[in-house]
């Protein structure tokens, strides 16, 4: 048989635009199944209309709404991102913190205001800073070698304060461990402010506020040491700590404070507030910052 | 299709999202569709129609042309709806061949004894698949049943229209000269007789 076709007679063959009867000779009946392949469907094989159709439609619905899953996705994001800011800036900020205490730390070093601890080199390297710090800012502020109050009890020697704070610390009875040093003079400051303070009101600077304890205030560990190191009682602490507050007072008006001790500028008003003006902390720096300059200055001249 | 005129007016109201817009062009495409992946997957071809559908759904809104163009469009899908069905499964698509159940028939001369039952479209398009080569049988549903273009059929089976066109021209003359094909139509005669 001769089935050679050309390509329109197959084109029309598959499309199925001839009729079995029109068909070249040996393709009626290949016309008859293409034919038979594109009938319209039965009713078997439009099962499941409805439901096709409606999940299309809603599939196409959802598709024209602005998809909520984006939008949470856009969200999301601009709240991770306002978040890693946030990250970003707490680490920014810790390191600028950490920076700043270990500057604070290191000029404090240099300038002698580090505390002195129980071990004799250290008291050595300390002394030697101050002996640094004094010749350059307070020439006038001799060592005073192992002062004479100045035996604590963990055996350090309080050498490393100028004159006034040696006085300042042999004036405090009873609380002389922690005042070898400027910034422990701070501290020192600081607590006594806190220990007079009643609790949960303003300071009000009246020591007879002060006598009864105040709940579960002295309980801290600060203030247990404090305590202790005042002669145990809590009447005790409170004598001492205002007799330490008012030397503060009054050898920062007489001027001490003007040869590189490390009381608080304005201590004249915090006795009477009860409230350090500016924090200890600060006044170290300061004063580091004016020691590192009045060295510079020194070296320069 | 059948839908002439209103085509465009049905196309514009399914990209809208219009229901009775689907159910349409579903009752003028899905017998198309289903013979085409019962002549490939017949147990999953009611699967893979929706599938399709839903497939034709989600892109729909970017559909630009005619009726013509449009089950193109589908079998566009349809087409690599199966082929991502067969790379699941993980096995060659069904080779082709005389079905066993064809071997103790009666001879095309004797139709009329064996065969009663019309031959529908589903029964022709496997009868195509089961005369033909894969590559062969291929081109051939695609272009009957989808409408498809030498060229829009070599663009989605990646053969240059030339292949398409020698394969088109060897299923041809193997559908007509199977006897399998011969006695399904035989069959389908003697039925509408």
């Amino acid at each position: 048989m001769h089935l050679l076709i050309d390509e329109q007679t197959a084109d029309r063959l598959v499309s199925g635009s001839v009729a079995p009867d029109d068909a070249p000779p040996g393709y009626a009946r290949l016309a008859s199944l293409v034919r038979a392949a594109q009938a319209r469907g039965s009713a078997d094989e439009l099962v499941g209309e409805g439901a096709v159709a409606a999940m299309a439609a809603a599939i196409v619905s959802n598709t024209l709404i602005p998809a909520p899953v984006q939008t949470i996705t856009a969200a999301s994001s601009s709240r991770e991102n306002r978040m890693l800011s946030k990250v970003l800036t707490a680490k920014v900020a810790t390191a600028a913190t950490v920076a700043l205490f270990g500057l604070g730390t290191a000029a404090a070093a240099a300038t002698g205001a580090l505390p002195v601890q129980g071990s004799g080199g250290s008291a050595q390297g300390s002394t030697a800073a101050l002996e640094i710090s004094n010749s350059t800012v307070t020439p006038t502020g001799t060592p005073s070698g192992t002062g004479d109050q100045g035996q604590t009890s963990s055996g350090a020697p309080d050498s490393t304060a100028g004159n006034a704070t040696s006085n300042t610390s042999g004036s405090t009875s009873g609380i002389t461990a922690p005042m070898t040093g400027p910034a422990n003079q701070h501290a020192l400051f600081g607590l006594c402010t806190a220990f007079l303070a009643p609790q949960g009101t303003a300071v009000s600077g009246s020591v007879s506020d002060m006598a009864s304890p105040h709940g579960g205030k002295y309980s801290s560990t600060a203030f247990r040491a404090l305590i202790k190191e005042a002669g145990g009682s809590i009447g005790s602490t409170t004598g001492a700590c205002t007799t330490f507050l008012q030397n503060m007072s009054s050898s920062s008006s007489s001027g001490s404070t003007s040869s590189g001790s490390s009381q608080p500028s304005d201590s004249s008003t915090v006795a009477g507030s009860g409230r350090p003006a500016s924090p200890g902390y600060s006044g170290a720096h300061s004063r580091g910052g004016s020691a590192h300059a009045s060295r510079y200055s020194h070296g320069h001249r | 299709m059948s839908l002439g005129e209103s085509f465009e007016s049905t196309l514009a109201a399914a990209q809208a999202g219009a229901e009775w817009a689907f159910s349409c062009l579903y009752r003028e495409l899905n017998p198309r569709l289903l013979r085409y992946f019962a002549s490939r997957v017949p147990g999953e071809a009611e699967d893979l129609a929706v599938e399709t559908w839903l497939g034709a759904a989600r892109r729909i809104g970017d559909f630009r042309g005619d009726q013509q163009h449009f089950r193109a469009w589908v079998f566009t899908i349809a087409h690599g709806r199966l082929v991502q069905h067969w790379r699941d499964a993980r096995r060659m698509p069904p080779t082709t061949g005389i079905p066993p159940d064809l071997a103790g028939r009666a001879a095309p001369d004797d139709v009329e004894a064996g065969v009663l039952d019309c031959l529908t479209g589903v029964e022709a398009s496997s009868e195509i698949v089961r005369a033909l080569s894969f590559d062969q049988a291929e081109v051939f549903l695609l272009r009957v049943l989808g409408g498809l273009s030498v060229d829009e059929v070599a663009g989605i089976l990646g053969k240059r229209p030339g292949t398409v066109r020698v394969l088109q021209h060897k299923a041809l003359r193997r559908l007509a000269t199977s006897p399998s094909v011969l006695m399904a139509v035989n069959a389908m005669a003697s039925g509408r007789d």
